[in-house]
């Protein structure tokens, strides 16, 4: 097997991860900018003068009376409320697949299968093996390459490598055989129990 | 991080959506030759900014306080995210399993929890270095060591990790 030794957590809102971590990237470059630019400019280091001014001194004044200035102000604050909305949308976007299309035949029609139909019966059979206390799944990806997630909580009665086999053997091949498909590329987080030895206090 | 960003985000938007919809209606408001503000009172902080001069305490305060605060959070942001998850080996190409860390911690503190002269377990699980801490109150703890390193060697074993970390065994004797 080749792959990563260590993963980061699955998260339901890859997407909302992404576009958080861009935009307050740039927000913290933004307020750096903006308070070393203050700083640089307060002590001195462009220009003595510079800094006995005040900061919105007469010049500035004329400007923000010149007639261009307001209304690009005004546009300006428009696409703020505009990107931040955009920014609040993109918290509730997940990767969740809802339908899968089976089969798509112009003749005979489409077949459609509700994705929480194949989570819950994949639930259901993972939660039978001995060993498992609880399971979660989901499907992300498109109907042509779905992908399935799945929470695994262990009892800590059985070997986790025996949960890992049963999983990865009969259940998975059971959902590939529901979607028809030949891959159905998973990931599986195994839950281990709270230990029952007595903490260290 | 992931959650803290996402308070981030909803507090931010909310900030940007609202703040830019009230200065783009006091634009409006100015440019209609209304006098006064609609809703935001910004005659007070634009008399302030007149009031004083970049090198003027409060200014190189505010300018300190930004540039650390960005600072932090560019780190924040840039630093990788924890892989809490350990890999399982397996076989077929399209199934990635993994534990947690503190789940590796916890099978390894199971292995040993019922050993006689066991009082108390603790652990910490690295990429590297899994470290189990076994308290004592034993006076001679004859080869309690050996044991607990055996029983959390062999679960660290049966999780078939792609890299598991290595063992390291600490035994803390306690009074009784």
């Amino acid at each position: 097997m080749s792959g990563p030794a260590a993963l980061a957590p699955v998260t339901r809102t890859p997407g909302a991860v992404r576009v958080n971590r861009s935009v307050l990237t740039v927000l913290a470059l933004l307020l750096l900018a903006a308070g070393a630019f203050t700083l640089l400019v307060g002590l001195g280091v462009l220009g003595a003068d510079q800094a006995d001014r005040a900061v919105v001194d007469p010049p500035v004044d004329d400007v923000a009376r010149t007639g261009w200035f307001w209304p690009v102000v005004g546009v300006a604050a428009l696409l703020v409320a505009a990107l931040s909305a955009w920014w609040l949308v993109a918290q509730a976007r997940t990767d969740r697949l809802a339908r899968l299309r089976l089969d798509d035949d112009p003749a005979g029609g489409r077949t459609l299968l509700e994705g929480t139909a194949l989570t819950r019966a994949v639930e259901d059979e993972v939660g039978d093996l001995a060993g498992v206390t609880r399971a979660s799944a989901h499907l992300s990806g498109t109907s042509s390459a779905p992908r399935l997630h799945l929470r695994v909580r262990l009892d800590g009665r059985v070997d986790p490598a025996q949960v890992h086999r049963a999983i990865s053997g009969e259940v998975l091949a059971h959902a590939r055989q529901a979607l028809e498909v030949e891959r159905l590329p998973a990931r599986v987080e195994l839950d281990l129990p709270r230990s029952t030895a007595r903490a260290l206090g | 991080m992931r959650s803290v960003d996402r308070v981030l985000a909803l507090v931010l938007g909310l900030v940007g959506l609202a703040g830019g919809i009230l200065v783009a209606a006091e634009v409006v408001q100015g440019l209609l030759g209304r006098p006064g503000h609609l809703l935001v009172p910004y005659e007070g902080t634009a008399s302030w900014l007149r009031d004083h001069t970049w090198s003027s305490g409060a200014v190189l305060t505010i300018g300190g306080v930004l540039a650390v605060l960005g600072l932090l959070m560019l780190v924040l942001e840039l630093k990788p995210r924890r892989r809490t998850l350990l890999v399982v080996a397996t076989e077929d190409d399209d199934v990635v399993t993994a534990v947690s860390r503190t789940g590796v911690g916890r099978a390894l503190e199971q292995s040993v929890a019922g050993l006689s002269g066991v009082d108390g377990t603790r652990s910490s699980v690295g990429r590297r270095t899994a470290t189990l801490t076994v308290r004592t109150a034993l006076r001679e703890t004859g080869d309690l060591e050996s044991v607990v390193r055996e029983r959390a060697g062999v679960a660290l074993q049966s999780l078939g990790l792609v890299a598991a970390p290595k063992l390291d065994v600490d035994l803390q004797r306690v009074s009784a």
